[in-house]
Parts: structure tokens; C-alpha cells; sequence
């Protein structure tokens, strides 16, 4: 690799610097993408962007309040790596990954490179990164870094260098291969033209190497720690956790009991061995760490310490984000035997030592500057950008506190043809992803960032740029690519099913309430409407009004106008108000982004669409205008019914889906309660003998969705006691009360609630199973009879205790399985 | 001297902590000058009681306690010989400057107690102190003790008025601090002349309180209501030496070192996380009695 490039701020095209299979890969793409026209390049951009919306590729911005997730901008022109070169950077990074996890060995042991002063002893005592509490626990097989990533580029004489080590937190792994989703979809026809490696497999080879580092256990169990749902690459947890099958977990998910690390699931606790974390170490445990913190497992250290479960990558790796210590990568090499590095570091100077600082501050506008060991994208500055004043404030900061910083030259930016820019080139990064330990090696699934903007050179997330895919072709001398060994497709099944996590549990629950919550939301008033507008004026106040009340809205004035737009947005669209449905599916969202490993992502889609649409809705004020209001209702309703449709098709029918169904049938069961309440007790609804009664009874059949059910059982006119037979106790019915406790109690004895009617139910199985036993068994006859001597039948007191109940249900499964705690569980 | 030292904490909880998991570190360290022939901590409710030794060396014990529990006692007892050791600080006869020169070998290993840390700030007013009692000229050995002195003189003992989070500033401005107060103020001014120096933590045996009627509490010792600190300094020739500014006296067979550290937030006698709510300690006592 030396071509020969000018020392320069220059601006050099890949294509231009490929040769061979890459050469002839990119000449085809250019042509292929040329040939689209303005017109259809735009079009495939269109479809990248929706496509990355809908795989829910986003950069969580949270600092614009609700401004929510930033869409990664997606461009369909791949970057291309040939067999040669591919080989020569394989080869380059795995040799900086061995010296980086000697050097971690070393410095949590004896501290040889210190002692012989490789490097100055202050850089790691100083930094934040070193771990005293690491030093000399015993990792599995030697291995610190587990997994690796390193950022590449081209310096001014054509050679690769690294200018960032990732071998501490890995990040960006899902961007590479959600690229490649999206290109396989947008254009596959693109991918046709070229033996690109696959790069499907990484999620399953990734937990096979996680479980290899188990100690001593004959089905490892894993996990993935994460900071939570408001961490900027939570995305990328829970797609990875969903993709691995393994549970995404906080600090709070698990708890350490006699030195081992237990999961908290809804059967009880489950022994761990293995922490995928994408935590940092000072907050990994509050005892041993940083008392703040509350993300962490307090305790993890004394499991590591027993060596009762890895932590990926080990503890004490941060230190590995310090720059000064990665630009010394080389002299640690040769310290350790390893040779010279193939891939050199970036010619970084460190400004804690003098002469290099003088040297920085000579010319400070040939350099770039960067915080020494923080990664933060607002923590890099550039005096040759800077005006006079802010540059001279920089230098000041830099002369007080010298060894926070490192500087580095500008490198001359290569650059890919965008299509999204009209083919014009644009600035574009590369990063590799390594797996370390005994037999190190390289996945051939790449990310590349660009720029966005011309003469950009910003091409992180974080702050706009895009990803495209990487295609490393394979070589055609060798039968597959480096990542084929063995067929990884069988090993998740390894991985022994863990019962859910009690908070996911909670989430899925959660959501099917919400979204039953809205959906029933939706349909109440979309009856209400059409109902008004088909009576045009008659005398239906008290049927409205009624409906009106069966949303469940007191704070609204029964007797105002359901047209009123007012009345109308607070119940759609009014995020102050909870129940309604542009809250309830803003809840259904984050529950289920928070989740988002559990649900597959067809689910996910449509839960985002449904948001998208409600919040567009609401933005566009759909509710003052009856068109645009009938379409939002129906095309709602609709996407209700396509998310059931997903969600039975996709999900596994398993713990997961029971919690989401417990959900959705709680809420419906009350619905149906609340809306048989309002309307069958109703003097004027009972007998259903004049118009205005029938109106009324035909309103309940519209909102609860079965008017085909009940004519052809009935084929009558609506009564009252035949509809409450119907709605209340019809198990056949979906929607029915009987229907939704039937449902209620197979999901409860599947998530292991004991033996239906037996003495080993639990608490809220007994209570379900009684619920039943009241609706099935109730005589509607005597309770449409007033007692002697009194006016009121008792259906109405009977209803509302049944509401009362399927409260107290609800109660006993958040209990029970939700939030308990360890002493419910431990033998 | 042989001495059996009783310490109880207990801890309450306004409601229930749901699991809580901490820290201990009350086991008397072994070293040249002190031994530990039994120690044992008993934990109410009963609870395995894990251990492993520190960074710094510190015998550090784990609990973790899953279930509800609103009251919380750790008792730890034990035996320990403290042995008569030779003043190694008062004969050294160089400045302090020569003693950093001579430190220079020793500078990767003394670096943890040459910097800042977590409660030890190289404020202003630290820098002038130092100025004032540590100048490069000046006697290493009599210029420690004079600045020991002089802390035990001008800053007030006065519990109550400081805690555990209190950092050297602070005990500046209010002049009135407990024994950690001094420890830490004491290290900072001798880190800021690059005298390298660590956090004590530990037991100090008092006399009986005097049976005088108004109460005055001289000739006391300070320290043994709870836990005692001071602090230690390296000496060019290569040992620790303890000085205990809040009582103006070097170390001696009378303190008994539980850890040490950087400074206190390295060797707290308990760190723990509650889930639910925040223990307060309800009642400490510690009892030290000779045995002869």
C-alpha cells in the first residue's frame, strides 16, 4: 500500500486509488449509478432514507428536546476494498489489537513497559481510564480486549494509519451492517455486480466468541449491559442484543448475591456468565466505582474477582482511549516483541512533552487538536478555523494544562462519489471490527462514514454525517472470506432461552395496554362521529353525550359538541392529556424503544409508523378538518390492525408475546366493562324498543367493533341483555370480556403461573381464573331486574365491581411478576 | 501493646432498602509495626461476608443483603499487637530539597501520593502553607513536625462541623474539622512541596477521661469516639513515618492503621448502595482496651 499521494490538504478520489477486482468494482458502480439520471439517484436516496426511518436507523439527538432521533443519512455508492488491500489491513489491525492486550495484560499485572519507561508511567497512573481496582484480576484466556474497531485513513505519503483506537467501547457495528440491509433492498440489483462477503453471520459469530470467553460453564449465559434507552447508541444495543438473542439489560436488571451475577426475570433469577457491556467502567459498579452512578450493578467486582462472569471487554480497558498512549502504540510494540507496526498511529504529538508542544505551538494552524483521553465530538478544536481571539483563548488553555491534549496533522482527504451529492465526492472514513482473544481475527463487515456537506471533513453520527456500505470482495483464490468458519447459524440455539426480564416484561405489558388503549380511543370517537353525521341533527344528545363519557373524558363537558375541534384534539391530540392516542402512542413507542431487542422489527416499524402518523396528525391539525380527521381515524385503525397482524406473524409466541397480549386483553376487558356500563344500563338502551333506544344499542355494537357477530347470532334487532350476553360473556368474541379473561389466564399459566384452577396458581392466575368463573356463571336475566321495591337493575353495581376487579388483576400481574424482588425468588 | 478493639456500627433506614450491597474496611492491616492475631465481622441480618485485599493493601470485606431489611448492624472485632518501632523521621538530617532529589528513583511508585486526588486540592492556600512550612531550604525532618504543630495549634477539633465530604477548602474557611480534616490538609500542603504523603485510617487508644468537674477534656487524646486518621510520609531512606496533626504527635504504639489510601474516599470503613433508601448511621461505638 504506498501509493504515492501529494503533501497536501488535497482531495483524492477512492475510486481513482483502487486497483484490480476493487477498480473494476467501482468503475461498475459508477457507471450503474450514473446511469439512473438526477432523476432516479434521487429517487434511490428517497428510498435509503425511508428505509433507514423505518429500520429505525437513528442518532438519539436528546439535547433538542423533543426534536427525537436524527436519520442517518444513507448513500447508496459503497466503498470498496479488494482482496489485497483487505488482507494488508486485516494483517495490520490484528497486529495493534495483540499489542493493545499485551499492554493491558502488563499494566494490570507488573507494569514491565513502566518500569522500563516504554512510556511514561504518568500517562496511565493519571488517567481516569486506569483501574486500580483491575489490577491483578485474572481475565479468561488472557484477554482483555475483546473486541476491538479502528478507525483508518491515508496520511500524506499514501500510508494507512489508525488515527482511533477502539479497544475499550466498541461502537458503530450496527451502521455497517444495517448498510448493507439498506443496499440490499434499495438496489439490489447494485450488490449483484461484485462478490461482496456477506456479513449477515456477525450477530451469531459475535455471541459464539462472547460465550468462548464462559469460564467453566456448560451453556454460558450472556447479556448485554447498557446505559439505558437514553443513551445515543442505544440503537445499536438493542438491535445487536435482538440480533444476538440475548436480553438487553440495565444495572437494574441484575443483582449480585454471594458473588455471583443473577438476572431478574419474571421465573425468578438467572445466573449469568458472561457481560456484553457497553458501560463504561466507572460505571459499572457504584461500591467499587463511582457512588453516583446509578447505571451499574453494585457489586459486579467482587463476581469478577471470584471469576464468576467475563466482562467484555474487560474491566480497566478504558484506558485504552487515550490517545498518547495509542500514539506510543509502536515503541509497546517493540517492547513486547511484537515487530513494528504494520499500521502505524497517525503522527500524534503529545503536548504534555515540551518539545512537541513547542513544536504544536509554533504553527498551530497545521494541527489538529483533541482532548487527550475524552472521545467527545465537542472536545476537538482547530486553530486554523478558529477567529484570532478564540484562537489565542485555545492556546492559553492548551500552555495551562499541556498534557490534556494531542495534536495531528491534517491528512489529506480521500473521498467516495455520492449520489446523493449528484455522484460529487465527499469525505469518507473508514473503521474495521476485530475480535480478540486466543485466535484474534477480522469480521469482513466494514463502516463507512461521510460527509455530508462539500469540503466537509465531519463524518461522525453525531454531529450529520451519513454511512454507506463497505464491500469487501472476497478473493476468489480462497473458498470464503475470513469469517467463514463453521456454520454460525445453528449456535443460537445454544444460547439456553433465559425466561424475560422482569422490566421488559413491564415494557411489553405496557405496550399492549397502551396500544389497545388508543386504538379503542380511536374507534369511540370515529363511531361517535359518524354517528352524529348520519343522524344530522336528530335528537341523539344523550347517546353522544353517553359515547362522549365512554372515552372515559370527564374533565370534558358531556353536553359539548363532539364536532367541537377543541373537544376533539384534547382527545386525540392533546399530550397533556394521558389517555389520549397521541399519548397513548407516544408511550407505545418508548416502551417499546426501550424494549426494542424483544420486538421484532416489523413491529417495531409499524409502532413507529402509528407514531409517526398520530404526531403528523396532530401537527397538521387533522382535527379541524373532517376529511383529513375520517382519514387519520380510518388509516389509524388500520395500522392498529397491521400491527396485530406483525406482531402475531413475527413474534415468537413466547414470554414476550404473553406480556404484550396480557396487555392488550387487560385494557380491552375494561374497555368492554366501561363501555357495557355507560350504554346497557341505560333505561332508554335496554329494551331497545323505540328508534332512539335502538340507536343506542347499535352505537355499543359499533364501538366495540361487533355488529357482523351479533346479527348473525341474533339475527334481531339489538336488545340490551343480548348484547351484554355478547360482549360480556361470548367467548368467542375478541372482544368480549369472557374472551379477554380467557386469554388472560393461557397467558398467565404460560409465563408460569401454575396450573390453571389449581393450588400452585398464582395469585393473579386465582384472581383471573375467579374473574372468569363471575362473568361466565353471572345470571344477566336477574341482573337486568331491578330488586323488588327498587327502580335500578343491578348490572350496573355488578359492572363496576367487575371493573373494580380487572383493576385489582392488573395490580397482582405488575406485582407478581414485574416488580418483585429477590426475596420473593431465592430459595 | 496488645489491644482488642470493638467496633459496631448500625445503620437505619427511614423505609425499607430493598438490596443494598457494601464495602467494608475495618480489618486492622498487618505491616512491620502492627499485627492482627484474630479479626472478625458479624453482620445483623446474617449475611455471607466476602473478602480480597485492596490496591493500597487494605483488607476489604463485601456484604450484599437482597431482601427488605430497615436496620442494618456491622460489628467487627479483633486482636492486635502493636510493636515499639524507632523514630525514623526526627534523626534525618537534609533539606527538603535534597529529600526530592532523592525521591527521583522512587517516582513511579510514589506518583498516587505526589498528585491530587479526590479530596486532596492543591488550592491556593494550600500552596502558601506550603511556602510558608515546607521551602525547599528548609530542614526536612523538624520543618514536618513544625507544620504538624502548627495545624494542631491554629485548626480547632470540633466534630460535627464537617463530613465525610468535606474537602481541604472548606476546612480552610471554617478552621474547625475532625481528625480527617487534618489528615487531608496536612497531605495536600506536603504533596504541594513534593513531599509524598497517604491517608491513615485506623484506632487511636485514649486515656480515661479526666475526672475533673468542669468537664475540661485535657491531656485527652483525640480521636477514639469513632475511627481515627492521620497520615504518613515518605522519608528519602525509604519508610512511612505517621504523623497525627489533629493530637501534635508522630505516630505510635497507641494507633492501630485499619488502610490506607490517597485519601479517605480509598479506605471508608463502609461504602454501600441502597436501593430504596439512604442508610444513616443510627449509633457507632467503638472500644479499645489494652490488655496487658
Amino acid at each position: 500500500m504506498t501509493e504515492v499521494l501529494p503533501e497536501q490538504d488535497s482531495l483524492l478520489d477512492e475510486t481513482a486509488l483502487a486497483s484490480g477486482p476493487a477498480a473494476e468494482a467501482y468503475r461498475t458502480l459508477r457507471e450503474r449509478l450514473t446511469e439512473l439520471g438526477p432523476q432516479g439517484q434521487s429517487g434511490l436516496t428517497e428510498r435509503s432514507r425511508r428505509l433507514m426511518r423505518d429500520l429505525g436507523v437513528t442518532f438519539a439527538l436528546y439535547d433538542e428536546g423533543d426534536a427525537g432521533d436524527w436519520i442517518v443519512p444513507f448513500d447508496a455508492f459503497p466503498r470498496v476494498i479488494g482482496p489485497e488491500t483487505w488482507n494488508f489491513l486485516c494483517r495490520g489491525v490484528l497486529q495493534r489489537l495483540g499489542v493493545w492486550n499485551e499492554f493491558f495484560r502488563d499494566i494490570y499485572d507488573s507494569q514491565e513497559a513502566l518500569k522500563a519507561s516504554v512510556i511514561p508511567f504518568e500517562l496511565v497512573y493519571d488517567d481516569p481510564g486506569y483501574q486500580r481496582n483491575a489490577m491483578g484480576l485474572a481475565v479468561p484466556e488472557d484477554t482483555f480486549v475483546h473486541l476491538a474497531a479502528f478507525d483508518l485513513a491515508r496520511d500524506a505519503r499514501g500510508r494507512w494509519v489508525v488515527i482511533e483506537d477502539y479497544v475499550g467501547n466498541v461502537t458503530g457495528v450496527t451502521y455497517g451492517l444495517q448498510a448493507r440491509a439498506v443496499v440490499s433492498q434499495a438496489a439490489p440489483d447494485l450488490l449483484e455486480t461484485a462478490d461482496v462477503a456477506p456479513v449477515q453471520g456477525y450477530p451469531t459469530e459475535l455471541l459464539e466468541h462472547l460465550r468462548g470467553f464462559a469460564r467453566g460453564v456448560q451453556e454460558p449465559r450472556v447479556v448485554l449491559l447498557s446505559p439505558g434507552a437514553y443513551n445515543s447508541a442505544h440503537y445499536e444495543h438493542s438491535w445487536l442484543a435482538r440480533q444476538m438473542g440475548i436480553p438487553l439489560v440495565r444495572g437494574g436488571d441484575l443483582i449480585v448475591l454471594n458473588s455471583r451475577c443473577y438476572l431478574k426475570t419474571i421465573g425468578g433469577l438467572e445466573p449469568i456468565d458472561v457481560i456484553y457491556r457497553r458501560l463504561d467502567d466507572a460505571y459499572i459498579d457504584p461500591v467499587a466505582f463511582r457512588s453516583d452512578s446509578s447505571l451499574g450493578v453494585p457489586g459486579l467486582m467482587t463476581c469478577v474477582r471470584k471469576g464468576t462472569v467475563t466482562i467484555a471487554n474487560a474491566i480497566g480497558t478504558g484506558l485504552g482511549d487515550n490517545r498518547a498512549i495509542a500514539a506510543l502504540l509502536p515503541r509497546l510494540s517493540r517492547f513486547y516483541g511484537k515487530g513494528t507496526l504494520q499500521i502505524p498511529t497517525i503522527e500524534r504529538r503529545l503536548c504534555g512533552d515540551p518539545d512537541q508542544l513547542d513544536m504544536v505551538e509554533s504553527s498551530p494552524e497545521s494541527w489538529m487538536f483533541q482532548h487527550v483521553h475524552e472521545r467527545s465530538n465537542r472536545l476537538v478544536w482547530h486553530p486554523r478555523d478558529l477567529p484570532a481571539e478564540a484562537r489565542a483563548e485555545f492556546l492559553r488553555e492548551l500552555r495551562k494544562d499541556p498534557e490534556s491534549y494531542v495534536a495531528e496533522p491534517y491528512l489529506p482527504r480521500t473521498t467516495l462519489p455520492t449520489v446523493g451529492a449528484g455522484m460529487s465526492p465527499r469525505h469518507a472514513g473508514l473503521r474495521l471490527f476485530v475480535f480478540g482473544g486466543r485466535q484474534p481475527r477480522v469480521f469482513p463487515l466494514a463502516l463507512t462514514r461521510h460527509a455530508t456537506q462539500e469540503g466537509s471533513r465531519i463524518i461522525s453520527s453525531g454531529l450529520g454525517g451519513g454511512i454507506r456500505d463497505t464491500w469487501i470482495l472476497r478473493d476468489g483464490s480462497r473458498p470464503a472470506g475470513d469469517a467463514g468458519r463453521g456454520s454460525p447459524t445453528s449456535l443460537v440455539a445454544h444460547q439456553r432461552r433465559l425466561r424475560l426480564g422482569s422490566r421488559t416484561a413491564d415494557s411489553l405489558y405496557w405496550m399492549g395496554r397502551y396500544k389497545a388503549r388508543a386504538e379503542q380511543t380511536t374507534r369511540t370517537l370515529h363511531v361517535l362521529r359518524r354517528l352524529r353525521d348520519e343522524t344530522a341533527g336528530r335528537d341523539q344528545q344523550g347517546l353522544l353525550s353517553r359515547l362522549w363519557a365512554a372515552l372515559d373524558r370527564p374533565s370534558v363537558d358531556p353536553d359539548d359538541d363532539a364536532q367541537h375541534p377543541g373537544a376533539v384534539r384534547s382527545v386525540l391530540f392533546d399530550t397533556g392529556n394521558a389517555d389520549s392516542v397521541l399519548s397513548c402512542t407516544r408511550w407505545l413507542r418508548d416502551n417499546a424503544r426501550a424494549t426494542r431487542e424483544s420486538i421484532p422489527p416489523e413491529v417495531w416499524m409499524v409502532i413507529h409508523r402509528m407514531h409517526l402518523l398520530a404526531a403528523g396528525a396532530a401537527e397538521g391539525k387533522a382535527d379541524e378538518d373532517p376529511v383529513r380527521l375520517l382519514d387519520f381515524e380510518q388509516h389509524f385503525l388500520d395500522t392498529t390492525d397491521t400491527l396485530a397482524g406483525a406482531a402475531t406473524k413475527n413474534m415468537l409466541h413466547d414470554d414476550a408475546w404473553h406480556f404484550w397480549q396480557l396487555g392488550q386483553n387487560v385494557e380491552r376487558a375494561l374497555a368492554t366493562t366501561r363501555i357495557a356500563r355507560r350504554f346497557l344500563t341505560d333505561p332508554r338502551g335496554r329494551d331497545g324498543e323505540d328508534a332512539a333506544g335502538e340507536g343506542h344499542l347499535d352505537a355499543v355494537l359499533r364501538v366495540l367493533s361487533c355488529q357482523y357477530a351479533y346479527r348473525s347470532l341474533y339475527q334481531a334487532r339489538p336488545t340490551a341483555p343480548n348484547i351484554a350476553a355478547l360482549v360480556l360473556q361470548d367467548p368467542a368474541l375478541p372482544r368480549s370480556v369472557l374472551g379477554c379473561l380467557g386469554e388472560i389466564e393461557d397467558s398467565l399459566a404460560f409465563v408460569g403461573g401454575g396450573g390453571r384452577r389449581s393450588p400452585t396458581a398464582s395469585s393473579p392466575l386465582r384472581t383471573a381464573a375467579k374473574l372468569s368463573g363471575t362473568v361466565e356463571f353471572a345470571d344477566l336475566a336477574s341482573l337486568f331486574t331491578p330488586p323488588t321495591g327498587r327502580v335500578r337493575p343491578p348490572l350496573g353495581g355488578w359492572l363496576d365491581q367487575l371493573a373494580a376487579d380487572l383493576g385489582v388483576l392488573s395490580t397482582e400481574i405488575s406485582d407478581h411478576y414485574l416488580h418483585h424482588q429477590a426475596f420473593n425468588i431465592l430459595r | 501493646m496488645r489491644f482488642h478493639i470493638e467496633h459496631t456500627t448500625e445503620y437505619v433506614y427511614p423505609e425499607p432498602a430493598l438490596e443494598s450491597f457494601s464495602e467494608l474496611r475495618l480489618r486492622p492491616r498487618d505491616s512491620l509495626r502492627q499485627k492482627v492475631s484474630r479479626h472478625q465481622t458479624l453482620i445483623e441480618p446474617g449475611v455471607l461476608v466476602e473478602s480480597h485485599i485492596d490496591y493500597f493493601g487494605n483488607f476489604v470485606e463485601t456484604i450484599s443483603i437482597p431482601h427488605r431489611h430497615q436496620r442494618l448492624v456491622v460489628s467487627s472485632a479483633c486482636e492486635v499487637e502493636t510493636k515499639p518501632f524507632n523514630d525514623a523521621l526526627s534523626a534525618l538530617d537534609l533539606t527538603i530539597a535534597e529529600a526530592r532529589q532523592m525521591y527521583q528513583d522512587r517516582r513511579r511508585e510514589l506518583h498516587d501520593f505526589l498528585r491530587p486526588s479526590q479530596f486532596i486540592r492543591p488550592v491556593p492556600a494550600v500552596h502558601e502553607l506550603a511556602g510558608e512550612f515546607l521551602p525547599a531550604d528548609a530542614p526536612f525532618a523538624a520543618s514536618l513536625l513544625g507544620l504538624n504543630t502548627h495545624l494542631f495549634q491554629t485548626l480547632k477539633y470540633r466534630p460535627g462541623v464537617t463530613d465525610s465530604g468535606t474537602d481541604v477548602e472548606q476546612f480552610l474557611t471554617s478552621r474547625e474539622g475532625v481528625c480527617q480534616d487534618f489528615a487531608h490538609l496536612m497531605i495536600a500542603i506536603c504533596r504541594v512541596a513534593g513531599i509524598p504523603a497517604r491517608y491513615v485510617s485506623g484506632y487511636i487508644e485514649t486515656d480515661p477521661p479526666p475526672a475533673s468537674e468542669d468537664g475540661s477534656a485535657t491531656g485527652t487524646l483525640i480521636g477514639a469516639v469513632a475511627t481515627h486518621a492521620w497520615l504518613e510520609v515518605y522519608t528519602p531512606t525509604g519508610y512511612w513515618v505517621g504523623l497525627d496533626p489533629t493530637n501534635d504527635m508522630m505516630d505510635g504504639e497507641r494507633h492501630v492503621q485499619i488502610g490506607i489510601g490517597r485519601d479517605y474516599a480509598d479506605v471508608p470503613p463502609m461504602k454501600g448502595i441502597f436501593k430504596g433508601s439512604r442508610a444513616q448511621i443510627l449509633n457507632v461505638q467503638v472500644r479499645m482496651t489494652r490488655e496487658e
